[in-house]
């Protein structure tokens, strides 16, 4: 009986060893760029379409092969294989006139979303910017941004649609789809950060400021819970006080601040 | 930009003065700094220098800091420049103080192209659009294309989101390519 026990405990642990190590190396192991050309066709619904490797590109929230497509770009993530974002730059032509209303643009958008990303529907995506956005004589655009919210949180899960008020056409597209793997509690409450957040602009009078609670990639591959704060102040010297703070909504660290231009 | 073929001066915490000048000789001309405000109602119009020092679409009698200078008064000077970029809060902001930039600058002096932001922009942010718009231009995308492609750019940095990047205002040839290298057409 002894004898067995002793077989089998380092038979297991190889075991572990191996699995563990083929699951490693399967989450690190990138696509290859015609495999990831393949997934940029099947997005475009063209299998033929012509689709040319321009870089990789590192971001905090993943690595990125990007093809060129001759009048856009698709990025594909080198280890998912899935589109994340998408542009089309002749859908911008004739976007002067509005001939889309926003019940009808906002259709068309979250229609695009249900069919490009997936599990839109299931998850709890909430609308949090809806805008017509005028580009001046480059035209205008309707923009609508969803994020996921779990336990009043933002996660990085997200889409944009950015589309033709004109014609209708997609200019572009962005989806984050990620597991959060991070604790969704903060030590900090909203008001400590709206105070630490006015610590790093002394002497502010502040008008206006907003905190969310957001899971962040502050890191490469590192999700973060953090407080994401806009602050604004009344002026100095004819210029707008305040800006960007975000922090670390465990630690009360300050993890960037950026002021206002 | 001297890898589009633009021979490039920069300088920091430089007058308006200076600026105002350079501004005639120049095809390009970028701006990274503060916007004027004077309130929600009253903002933009105006770019920021050293010692209190200002460069302003134009004036109804209000004057901000110690020294002021005009797109306005400007002649036929910069009626040769291609590109004028003002990275600011409120930069294609019409202030009925001090005018609209963007409009000063194409519409009325005859700039080629003017791009600026009509809502608040940050320095980070700010940062990474005016870097990944100029990668881009210099990689042969047009100037409407460039600043629509940074702007998504910026929008999967952290914090997620544009962060008024995407309140860019193009004024003038919005479809052209910097490359080859020149100045705007008088």
């Amino acid at each position: 009986m002894g004898d067995s026990i002793m077989k089998w405990i380092p038979i297991t642990a190889i075991i572990c060893i191996v699995i563990a190590v083929s699951i490693a190396s399967a989450a690190v192991t990138p696509i290859g760029v015609d495999t990831a050309k393949g997934k940029a066709q099947d997005f475009l619904n063209a299998s033929d379409a012509t689709v040319q490797y321009q870089k990789t590109e590192h971001l905090n929230l993943g690595e990125y092969y990007v093809f060129d497509t001759g009048e856009g770009q698709v990025y594909v993530n080198t280890h998912t294989g899935t589109v994340e974002r998408a542009s089309f730059d002749s859908a911008r032509k004739d976007s002067h006139e509005i001939r889309l209303d926003s019940a009808g643009a906002e259709a068309a958008a979250r229609a695009y979303a249900e069919e490009k990303y997936g599990g839109f529907a299931e998850k709890d995506m909430r609308l949090i910017e809806s805008d017509l956005i005028s580009h001046g004589d480059a035209g205008s655009e309707y923009s609508y941004i969803w994020r996921e919210e779990v336990k009043g949180v933002l996660t990085p899960n997200t889409v944009v649609v950015n589309l033709n008020p004109s014609t209708g056409e997609i200019i572009s597209y962005i989806g984050i789809q990620r597991e959060i793997n991070c604790p969704l509690e903060p030590k900090l409450s909203r008001d400590e950060a709206l105070k630490i957040a006015a610590g790093q602009f002394p002497g502010i009078k502040v008008i206006d400021a907003t905190a969310d609670l957001a899971v962040e990639y502050t890191r490469p591959d590192a999700q973060m819970l953090t407080w994401v704060v806009t602050m604004k102040g009344g002026p100095v010297d004819h210029v707008l006080q305040g800006g960007l703070v975000v922090v670390d909504a465990q630690a009360g660290d300050v993890l960037m601040v950026s002021p206002y231009l | 930009m001297a890898a589009m073929g633009y021979s490039s001066s920069s300088s920091t915490n430089a007058h308006a003065s200076t600026a105002y000048s350079q501004f005639g000789s120049d095809a390009v001309f970028f701006f990274n700094g503060h916007g004027l405000y004077y309130d929600d109602s009253h903002k933009g119009g105006g770019i920021k220098f050293s010692s209190e020092s200002w460069i302003l679409a134009d004036t109804d009698g209000h004057y901000p800091g110690n020294d002021q200078y005009y797109i306005a008064d400007y002649g036929t000077d910069i009626r040769d420049v291609l590109l004028a970029v003002y990275l600011t809060c409120y930069s294609s902001h019409y202030n009925p103080y001090n005018g609209d930039l963007v409009q000063e600058t194409v519409t009325n002096k005859g700039a080629d192209i003017c791009i600026g932001f009509d809502g608040e922009v940050e320095v980070e942010n700010g940062k990474y659009w005016s870097g990944s718009f100029w990668d881009r231009v210099r990689n042969g995308e047009t100037v409407a294309s460039a600043a629509s492609n940074a702007k998504d750019d910026c929008y999967w940095q952290w914090p997620i989101g544009y962060w008024g990047v995407d309140t860019y205002e193009i004024s003038g040839s919005y479809n052209s390519c910097l490359t080859p290298a020149r100045y705007g057409v008088y």
